[in-house]
């Protein structure tokens, strides 16, 4: 270890890592650069108190892993301020601990990574073999650093940054790079973490900025007071009277924009809810105009431990949305049209709409810059009942996965299940309507039909045949005629006959008995009319009719017995008998082939109505 | 109900549905084969209480007799 004296006040700091180039003085905040030998004084660096429970000094777990935070360096950009925390861990491997509104990610730096010079917001990039998506960029101002650093910061100096994503990991890559030296720029690789997985303990009381007591705040449009809710961090505050955005900087308020209307929300500001396990705040909402007077609400919710949570409704739909770093397998913000399919992190999703949209109404507080007219474009993918959002601002592409959540549960949640509003509609990441039972249900029914719909097919197969004659012209138009004997055998069922003739245009009344062969007795009769007609009249083809005929009849007892016919009609055809034995009624399996169609035809109707209605909210887009 | 109830509720149904088919599709199947409900006359009116008596001599037309054509 080294020890150096700050050349402004003479304080004395120990060096822990031979790789420090730059300590801020913990006494007069002095940033000292070391340089060979050379100790030298730059600005003095006032950073604003951590907005986490991440402080420098204090020993904490990231994903379960020890480090240690020696060094902090905080940056301000266009909509917000984030937080580089330079740690070490067990081994003495120095890291960086990025943190953005609670986002988090342990990054290294790299030289292994080339990046190309110009690079644009959504922007694919192949680096070294991997894929990755530009989703952030833009230019930030270092606002001041404390504790030990591995590299030199100025106060105030200004760094042109992107933030990419590798496709389907969750892996990042940051690119800071001075706008003074573009050729000093550093690359950083890592992983992003979730909020849940970083813990440094509790959160150190900070008065000046502790917003996770909330902060008193005056209105500059309309001089009124109030004050926002406990949450890590505030960029826009809006004021409670009059509607203006006020946004925090560091020498005051400055009113940004003004609600034009004020909206209706079932949810206020302030309200709190146990939520997929945890308790969250209200601390912001927004209503998004989609056009086409489509308008969907939006809340922030904030938990300490979880960090952001986004919970969106539309016609009473809601869906718990949070921020991935996941995103999908080709670029989506232009190009994806509904229904089409895209890989996200390996898993299939389905496109429901893309389009843009523009912040109508907000309140409370946010950790971003929000003003009126604020314009973002977005593609929405449904995998029910989750849902996978992209949404692209000026310098941000944002991703975030979410999941349905019942409006009871949610109405509940925030101790206003007396004031529930069922859903209008069937909302994109409302849940199927065939339920794992009613699937089962469904395929249950399916099957019966499958199986009565075999068995109903199998009862016109013609049984075994007993007699089979062909009756000649002349034995027709004899009027009469027996068949020779034929033997029933034991034990049979149902019998059949037959009649097939070759009638054209005509018709033929055929009276049969079944005639025991010993007694002659007549043990059944029938008669039957055979008729049949066809033409060609206007053009089209026409026929009514048959020229065949069955007939199925309980079996007398085995024996012998003959089929004795009379025939009279207009027409002497050839006439085929048959008679046969083994044959089934079709009745009772049709039966059961209806009762069966009724369980999964009802169903299969429902899902047909609820799929239709989901995509239908899209249509009328 | 919570959703778990229902679920339950669901796959109970299921398993309700495919003994009520089952059972039904194979009463059908046994009633279809055996003519269950059939007359054992040809036409569905019973002509066994007379055919001692009837022989082809002396037979009787049903419904009417022999019928004419169109």
């Amino acid at each position: 270890m080294k020890t150096i004296q700050c050349p402004s006040c003479g304080a004395g700091h120990t060096i822990h890592n031979p790789g420090i180039s730059t300590i801020v003085c913990t006494y007069c905040r002095t940033t000292i650069y070391l340089e060979a030998d050379v100790v030298r004084a730059g600005k003095k660096s006032v950073v604003a108190e951590p907005r986490s429970s991440l402080a420098v000094g204090k020993s904490g777990t990231v994903e379960g892993r020890p480090f240690t935070l020696v060094g902090r360096v905080q940056f301000e950009h266009a909509t917000g301020r984030w937080d580089e925390w330079y740690a070490l861990d067990s081994g003495g491997r120095t890291w960086w601990i990025v943190e953005d509104e609670k986002n988090y990610s342990v990054e290294q730096p790299t030289t292994d990574i080339h990046v190309p010079p110009d690079v644009a917001l959504g922007t694919r990039l192949e680096l070294d073999g991997s894929r990755f998506e530009v989703d952030e960029i833009g230019q930030a101002r270092c606002t001041g650093g404390e504790g030990q650093l591995p590299r030199h910061f100025d106060v105030g100096e200004t760094y042109d940054y992107f933030d990419a994503s590798e496709i389907g990991s969750k892996n990042v890559l940051t690119i800071e790079r001075s706008v003074t030296d573009p050729s000093d720029m550093e690359v950083y690789y890592g992983r992003a973490v979730r909020p849940e997985h970083v813990d440094f303990g509790d959160v150190q009381s900070t008065p000046a900025m502790d917003f996770t007591a909330g902060v008193a705040i005056q209105c500059v449009t309309c001089g009124a007071g109030f004050e926002t809710r406990p949450q890590e961090e505030v960029v826009t505050a809006v004021c409670t009277h009059c509607g203006s955005q006020l946004q925090l900087t560091e020498t005051g308020l400055k009113a940004i924009s003004q609600n034009p209307r004020h909206w209706t929300f079932p949810f206020n500001v302030g309200d709190s809810g146990l939520l997929d396990g945890h308790r969250y705040e209200i601390v912001g909402r927004l209503v998004h105009d989609e056009g086409w007077s489509e308008y969907s609400r939006e809340y922030l919710l904030w938990n300490k431990q979880q960090g952001y949570r986004w919970m969106e409704e539309y016609e009473g739909n809601y869906v718990l949305m949070r921020p991935t770093q996941i995103g999908p397998s080709k670029a989506v913000v232009d190009t994806a049209w509904p229904r089409s399919k895209v890989d996200i992190g390996g898993q299939t999703w389905t496109c429901f709409e893309r389009g843009h949209s523009n912040l109508a109404f907000v309140d409370g507080a946010l950790p971003w810059l929000a003003k009126i007219g604020d314009k973002n474009s977005y593609v929405d993918f449904i995998d029910p009942p989750r849902i996978y959002s992209v949404e692209v601002g000026d310098l941000e592409l944002e991703r975030f996965v979410g999941e349905h959540i019942d409006s009871k549960t949610v109405y509940a949640a925030f101790n206003k299940a007396d004031k529930h509003v069922p859903p209008l509609v069937v909302g994109p990441a409302t849940p199927p309507y065939l339920t794992p039972a009613r699937k089962a249900a469904m395929w249950v029914g399916w099957l019966f039909v499958l199986v009565n719909l075999l068995a109903t097919g199998a009862t016109f197969s013609g049984g075994t045949t007993l007699l089979s004659e062909s009756l000649g012209q002349g034995e027709v138009a004899n009027g009469e005629w027996t068949s020779p004997v034929f033997k029933v055998p034991d034990g049979a069922t149902v019998m059949g006959l037959k009649v097939e003739t070759s009638l054209d245009n005509g018709w033929l009344a055929i009276d049969s008995e079944l005639i025991e062969a010993d007694t002659e007795d007549i043990v059944g009769a029938s008669s039957a009319e055979v008729a049949y007609y066809h033409g060609y009249e206007g053009g089209e083809s026409w026929s009514e009719g048959s020229r065949k005929k069955r007939k199925l009849f309980k079996a007398p007892p085995g024996g012998d017995y003959q089929i004795g016919l009379y025939m009279e009609g207009d027409q002497h055809p050839i006439v085929t008998v048959t008679v046969t034995t083994g044959n089934k009624l079709t009745r009772y399996p049709l039966l059961m082939l209806i009762l069966s169609l009724i369980v999964p035809g009802w169903l299969f109707i429902r899902n047909q109505a609820h799929e239709q209605q989901r995509w239908g909210v899209d249509d009328d887009d | 109900m919570t959703t778990r109830a229902n679920q339950a509720g669901g796959f109970l149904f299921a398993i309700v549905l495919a003994v009520l088919l089952g059972a039904g599709s194979a009463w059908a199947w046994r009633a279809a084969g055996q003519g269950t409900g059939l007359s054992s006359d040809m036409d569905g009116i019973s002509m066994r209480d007379q055919s001692s008596s009837r022989t082809r001599g002396g037979r009787v037309y049903v419904g009417g007799g022999l019928r004419g054509g169109k």
